[in-house]
């Protein structure tokens, strides 16, 4: 599942190295449907575009520290609609995303209330390709 | 006789109407027939707020996105009414959602504020870089300052782009601090500088400090230095930048020595003078007009 943090089941089984082969996949073209690029770094968005990535989907998520302000929700669907897109196509990536609340975060009921005010703002957006 | 204070600003500076009316003739030209269709059918006269964005949003979905190539006659038809502004090699979405920004009503100004504020804090890129194209046209101009300063904060090259290039308004309205960033934004951020409306008119001596430095700092990490540079400091030569000047007009690379030249003759500052007279060929070229920041633009605009 997203977010979780149990390192035991990221880590390889038997501590063996992982040697990825990019010859298996030269000029294969890749869609990555589940992605958060928000938390990756621009060297992240090349060692994709160098993997055969061209599209992807970045769903909005839980950013781990509770957010108090419906401005933060703005602001961060704002960049999932607007400066991701630019840095994904940067690297000739298409960006999708989907805009939503997270469950995690809708126990502040009032806040809640106030996000789903302004959802409708963003589920229209080009690029966004699904509501949660 | 009543207070002058109790007249409400004029909405717009400019004839909006005309302006409405050419920008429908570029597009109804230009559009499939069904997306016309949608749009006149759709176009609302400043009624519901939601219906309005929602328009905003999903309009390139219906009209497409070809990059309009404006007629000599339409040019002069639109420059007439707005001095610069152009709007050739916009995509037809790109029009099509100033357009629809014109029909809002405007006569509630605290309504039609709140309504074009919204589309900003919530626009994804191209609707950034159309909201912000529309700067010179919207309603109550002097209050899109602090908008404008805004967008030049931004990263996305389209949105920067979409206030430098050909847009009337910054050079207009903003204060010269604000000014002064977006001049230092576009160097850094390696734009066509010369695409600004106002670099000529709008230097000032600030600026010629604060890109003064700029070089200093560039050379000391010996990078180059755009030539189009020492446009914005040449009427502001004086003792302390001259050496400067004379470092460029000495260079290795022609550009350069041009640039030195060009921002020598605009100097009011005799000693100036003096050293573009060390040069009679580049002297010549200036004073004849074979050589202008313009033909120089035409060689720059690769020089990075």
């Amino acid at each position: 599942m997203c977010c979780d943090t149990n390192m035991d089941d990221k880590r390889p089984r038997d501590n063996a190295e992982i040697h990825f082969d990019m010859e298996a996949i030269k000029g294969m073209q890749f869609f990555d449907p589940h992605v958060h690029m928000t938390s990756r770094t621009t060297d992240d968005y090349q060692a994709m575009a160098d993997a055969g990535i061209k599209a992807i989907i970045e769903p909005a998520f839980w950013l781990g520290q509770p957010r108090t302000g419906v401005a933060t929700f703005r602001d961060y669907y704002s960049s999932l609609v607007g400066w991701e897109r630019f840095r994904a196509a940067q690297f000739g990536i298409k960006h999708y995303c989907t805009i939503g609340l997270n469950s995690r975060e809708a126990n502040n009921e009032a806040l809640a209330e106030e996000v789903m005010e302004i959802l409708p703002l963003f589920i229209y957006k080009e690029g966004v390709v699904g509501i949660g | 006789m009543k207070s002058l204070s109790h007249i409400e600003p004029a909405p717009y500076t400019y004839d909006q109407n005309k302006v409405v009316e050419l920008f429908t003739d570029i597009i109804k030209k230009r559009s499939a027939p069904e997306a016309w269709e949608w749009l006149e059918q759709n176009v609302p006269r400043g009624t519901d707020n939601k219906i309005f964005n929602s328009l905003f949003v999903q309009l390139p979905r219906k009209t497409g996105r070809t990059i309009i190539q404006v007629n000599e006659e339409e040019a002069t038809q639109l420059n007439a009414i707005l001095p610069l502004f152009s709007i050739t090699n916009w995509p037809l979405d790109r029009l099509c959602r100033v357009w629809l920004l014109l029909h809002l009503a405007t006569a509630d100004r605290p309504c039609y504020i709140t309504a074009i504020d919204n589309l900003f804090i919530t626009a994804e890129m191209n609707e950034q870089v159309a909201l912000y194209s529309a700067l010179p046209l919207l309603a109550y101009p002097e209050y899109w300052r602090m908008r404008c300063a805004e967008g030049i904060r931004s990263n996305i090259g389209d949105v920067l782009e979409a206030i430098m290039y050909c847009n009337p308004y910054p050079s207009l309205y903003l204060d010269e601090a604000a000014w002064n960033q977006m001049i230092l934004k576009a160097f850094f951020t390696e734009k066509k500088v010369h695409e600004i409306i106002g670099l000529d008119e709008r230097a000032n001596g600030e600026l010629a400090n604060i890109l003064t430095d700029y070089a200093h700092e560039r050379w000391a990490a010996r990078r180059s230095v755009n030539p189009q540079l020492w446009r914005c400091i040449g009427r502001f030569t004086n003792q302390s930048n001259l050496g400067d000047l004379k470092r460029v007009f000495n260079s290795q690379n022609e550009t350069e020595r041009e640039a030195a030249a060009l921002a020598l003759n605009d100097a009011g500052y005799a000693p100036a003078k003096s050293l573009l007279s060390e040069n009679p060929t580049l002297k010549t070229a200036v004073e004849t007009g074979r050589l202008t920041w313009n033909t120089l633009a035409q060689k720059t605009s690769n020089f990075l």
